[in-house]
């Protein structure tokens, strides 16, 4: 945990350098007053947030210029690496480098699966079609109705591949959700949950607003989607004729559902290539 | 302060440290070795140690019979040989946080940077953690005494950031 050392031993060095000419140090040297919590040094500042945990630190980097430039710079501030095992009863492990590990107690863990990871929060659902978001931090959970067409092929698939020592893979080609993704947007903090399986050629969300399981299919479109991601609230996708579009859920009317490409000039993916597009 | 009981043959050596504000303090060698900033000093230097005075520029006089005590007591305990139980460790480290103000203690986690002990820099932090934890950032700021040199947008996009971490959702 102590990554500091060298910074204190650059320090000490520093001051020894000071100390030959000390009669002057002394003279000028300010006993108080000059000192704030504010301004603790980077090495001091390291070593006091290395005893906060993750909410703990980013609280911490609230607090004033220095802080937040401080941990700015930090290891800390680096990618969240999630570590969830097969066996996992009720825990996950975050790393963050590999340095700090933080072990997270989550309900409804186990047994379950972890289908996603977005926005800060894990995409969980269970055998029954169940889904639910959980924020591994604060333990914050949203609940989405039970899914409109929970895939009994899907299940047994999945059944199979525990079963198989390479069924994960398996699973994930023939079965598995290209994307999951789950947002919050607008004011009132309204939030959509999106699927995207490219092995039914469908996309399958829920929002807030209507609290319902809708589905998009693609599957007699001219162009497949091959990946989606949400912003502000719309939904955009990848194509694998290489566009970039917008895809309209919808809210009321389902005949207005569908893709609206955007036009961008020169776009290429993957070398010019066509992104895959078989499940 | 320990007696100078000269256990076995050699008297114990004594280091003469100053403190910040000019004072001086005697203290047995192994101790003062605790720290080390001041056995640096004396590094290819031995025989200096009779005659030179340790100046401690970043140490005030008003913590130095803590910190002395805390590595007396602490190096009394790593040398035991069944190891002392952890209760002892453990009253000893609040009884010498007790009746310490943040000031205090944010002095002598200075001053134990200076000196470059780790046990005692590690302990200290820790403590000042703790004083943080579970805090909202208001309070650290009330309770640290730090001006919030935020300006207002600034701090509204800053509070939205990595909001997903703090309980809820729609918490204002």
């Amino acid at each position: 945990m102590m990554n500091s050392g060298t910074l204190t031993v650059r320090e000490k060095n520093k001051k020894f350098k000071g100390a030959g000419g000390r009669k002057k140090r002394t003279k000028n040297y300010v006993c108080n007053d000059s000192r704030s919590w504010a301004d603790l040094s980077v090495d001091l500042l390291d070593i006091i947030s290395n005893h906060l945990n993750l909410t703990e630190f980013l609280s911490f980097s609230k607090v004033c210029r220095n802080w937040i430039l401080f941990s700015l710079t930090s290891p800390q501030r680096r990618s969240l690496v999630f570590c969830i095992s097969t066996k996992a009863k009720k825990s996950c492990y975050l790393y963050i480098s590999t340095e700090f590990r933080y072990k997270t107690k989550l309900p409804n863990f186990a047994g379950n699966f972890c289908i996603g990871f977005s926005n800060g929060y894990l995409i969980m659902e269970d055998r029954l079609g169940n889904v639910w978001v959980i924020n591994p931090i604060t333990a914050h959970q949203i609940q989405f109705p039970p899914m409109a067409k929970p895939c009994i092929a899907a299940r047994q698939l999945r059944n199979a591949a525990s079963k198989s020592p390479k069924g994960g893979n398996a699973l994930r080609r023939l079965w598995g959700w290209r994307r999951s993704c789950f947002a919050t947007f607008g004011p009132r903090g309204d939030f959509l949950v999106i699927f995207l399986s490219l092995y039914h050629r469908d996309v399958m969300f829920c929002s807030s607003k209507d609290n319902n399981w809708k589905v998009y299919s693609f599957a007699y479109q001219s162009r497949n989607i091959v990946d989606i991601v949400v912003y502000n609230g719309r939904v955009f996708v990848a194509t694998d004729d290489c566009r970039l579009g917008a895809l309209n859920l919808g809210s009321s009317n389902d005949s207005q559902t569908g893709v609206l490409i955007l036009e961008y000039s020169n776009l290429k993916f993957l070398n010019g290539k066509t992104p895959l597009t078989r499940a | 302060m320990a007696s100078s009981s000269s256990s076995s043959s050699t008297q114990v050596k004594k280091i003469t440290l100053k403190a910040a504000d000019g004072k001086h303090f005697e203290v047995e060698e192994p101790v003062a070795m605790e720290m080390e900033t001041v056995k640096s000093f004396f590094v290819g230097n031995e025989d200096a140690m009779k005659d030179m005075v340790v100046p401690l520029l970043n140490v005030s006089s008003e913590h130095m019979p803590a910190i002395l005590d805390f590595y007396r007591n602490h190096s009394e305990f790593r040398k035991r040989t069944p190891p002392p139980p952890a209760e002892e460790v453990k009253a000893f480290n609040e009884a010498f946080l007790e009746n310490k103000s943040d000031e205090q203690l944010m002095e002598m986690i200075m001053a134990a940077n200076f000196l470059n002990t780790k046990e005692l820099l590690n302990f200290l932090t820790e403590a000042a953690a703790n004083r943080i934890k579970n805090k909202s950032v208001e309070y650290v700021r009330a309770f640290f005494g730090i001006e919030n040199d935020f300006t207002p947008e600034e701090e509204a996009r800053i509070r939205a950031e990595n909001e997903w971490a703090f309980d809820g959702l729609d918490e204002d």
